[in-house]
């Protein structure tokens, strides 16, 4: 009788697990001007509401491929929305030509590098993928 | 033909999709120079009567008889961006479906250039996709929507899905959201099927203005847009030989309104106004959708109509089924011709009659009155692929089918039903 709670506790720590969203981090040139950025911001440049840095300098906004988890996580922590809604989203604005979306990066690594060699460069990752070479500005969970 | 070999590079542009995803990654020109993107629908649609045929937009063929078909819903489009720096682009999109005429100057959507005075501020000049109503720039990218096609009773009558011009847009956060105000002006030429004949009508200018608001959750707009017919004290086009004979003087003896008639074609105050505003809520997985709109026409054949229409879809996973009700009346009462008096000359009276009979079916085949109940489901079986499936019931009023391709005169409240199943994707 003793073991069905310890049971219990383990398979509600598997669904925990399994149904947790990795903490993604937000992250920018070392060299950027922006230290921080609120939730509203982020929305708005993945979003495609606006293309621009508050100074006003274009951003190079970056995403990960369409099926990577961490793409997942990063929409559904900052919209509530999946992936496909996203796209659903994006297509009405790239196909009224009204903005393109962000640039899509085949992993971490490849972030990792793209914001370091652009100034105006914005990415995200797992947070357990991230290093000193850039600049977390934000975080989304 | 031309339809075999669409329908084929759709087919090749899905088993494309397959393994070239929507956003594919491209680490060797992060500048964004070029964009290459599409979307394509393959659907097999089933609607229509002996009388009324079903066309999902007036330059589509009409589909009769409850036929199966896959040319009246499928489509696809090809899309260039030229981001050469942040400040100047271009677009150019190439729309493939059936139209009536199959012109290839149509099949051009967008070819314009965007310059961007700083990040408030754009202009645009080129060919520009008309933002008369919430879908009217996507009405074609199934794959952003829930439903197969945008509500009949409101989206059909709006046949323009592009100008050629200029536009001003200007975007400001407000509140919890942001703004855009734009404006657009210009003139658009395009062909459409009318009782078999090929019409083209011109439109110059156009002005129109959309003021919308978007936040997390919630899509408000309201826009107004004036037309004017560029055939100025010409008859409407297409009714120049109804028109011409009504005007013959040797009528007036035997039947006194032909004249009048005949001048009720011509084209003395050719504007159209059209006026809409909209809502769209999404949150918690429920997407709600509203839009209510009022075309002013001062042409006698170009009705004037109120239409609106309400849809609920409620995200499960990857489906969302959902229900849509939709609604269009013309403002105008049935117009009876007033019979010409009978000459005692067979002949003449047959040719009276029959221009009587000419006159009174052009003047019933315009007005629109009916309602549309759909069901339907779409599924996100990928993150750039969408499974779709509808059931439209319709109300069709007589003498209130305008919205349909009509082989005669609707003299009978119709009802009928329009089937649909098709696969959007985007890459």
């Amino acid at each position: 009788m003793l073991r069905l709670p310890k049971i219990l506790t383990l398979l509600l720590g598997i669904v925990l697990v399994c149904s947790a969203r990795a903490e993604i981090v937000v992250v920018v040139n070392l060299d950027s001007s922006v230290d921080s950025f609120s939730r509203r911001e982020l929305v708005d440049l993945y979003m495609g509401r606006t293309q621009h840095f508050p100074d006003g300098s274009l951003v190079l906004r970056l995403d990960l491929p369409p099926d990577s988890q961490a793409r997942s996580d990063f929409y559904r922590g900052l919209v509530n929305k999946s992936v496909a809604e996203v796209n659903a989203y994006w297509a009405k604005l790239l196909f009224t030509g009204r903005a393109s979306p962000p640039q899509v990066i085949s992993n971490s690594v490849n972030v990792l590098k793209a914001v370091r060699e652009n100034k105006n460069a914005i990415g995200y990752l797992d947070s357990k993928d991230v290093d000193k070479s850039v600049k977390v500005v934000s975080r989304v969970d | 033909m031309a339809f075999l070999r669409r329908i084929h590079r759709v087919i090749f542009l899905l088993a494309w999709v397959l393994v070239a995803p929507f956003s594919h990654a491209d680490e060797s020109d992060l500048s964004g120079m070029f964009r290459f993107s599409g979307f394509a629908t393959l659907g097999a649609t089933k609607g229509g009567n002996e009388i009324l045929g079903f066309r999902r937009e007036l330059d589509r063929e009409g589909l009769y008889d409850g036929d199966w078909s896959m040319l009246a819903e499928s489509s696809v489009g090809l899309q260039l961006d030229i981001n050469p720096t942040g400040k100047w682009g271009g677009t150019l999109q190439l729309l493939g479906k059936d139209t009536v005429d199959d012109s290839w100057s149509d099949a051009v959507s967008w070819a314009f250039l965007r310059y961007r005075f700083n990040p408030d501020w754009t202009l645009r000049v080129g060919r520009i996709g008309i933002d008369q109503y919430m879908l009217s720039e996507y009405r074609s990218v199934g794959f952003s929507y829930v439903w197969i096609r945008p509500p009949m009773e409101f989206y059909t009558l709006a046949g323009f899905d592009f100008f050629d011009g200029m536009d001003l847009a200007w975007t400001t956060p407000l509140g919890s959201g942001t703004l855009m105000a734009k404006l657009q002006a210009g003139q658009i030429g395009n062909t459409y099927e009318v009782e078999g004949n090929e019409l083209e009508l011109r439109l110059k200018p156009i002005f129109g203005g959309t003021l919308h608001w978007e936040s997390d959750h919630w899509l408000a707009r309201i826009s107004a847009s004036r037309l004017r017919f560029d055939q100025r004290e010409d008859y409407f086009p297409g009714t120049q030989l109804l028109a011409e004979a009504l005007g013959n003087p040797a009528l007036a003896p035997f039947w006194p309104q032909a004249a009048a008639y005949s001048d009720d074609f011509l084209l003395d105050d050719p504007y159209v106004h059209y006026l809409s505003a909209g809502v769209a809520y999404d949150k918690h997985s429920w997407q709600v959708q509203l839009e209510a709109n009022h075309v002013d026409s001062d042409t006698e054949y170009y009705p004037s109509v109120t239409g609106s229409y309400l849809s609920v879809g409620r995200q499960i996973g990857t489906v969302t089924p959902f229900v849509l009700a939709a609604w269009a009346q013309s403002q105008n009462d049935r117009f009876i011709v007033e019979p010409p008096a009978l000459s005692m000359y067979p002949p003449l009276d047959a040719a009276l009659t029959a221009l009587a009979e000419g006159l009174q079916t052009a003047r019933d085949q315009g007005p629109i009155e009916q309602h549309t109940l759909s069901l339907g489901m779409r599924w996100d079986v990928r993150y750039d692929i969408a499974l779709k499936a509808q059931w439209d019931h319709s109300w069709v009023h007589a003498y209130g089918a305008g919205l349909w391709e009509q082989k005669e005169t609707l003299t009978e409240d119709t009802e009928l039903n329009t089937f649909s199943l098709n696969l959007n994707c985007i890459f």
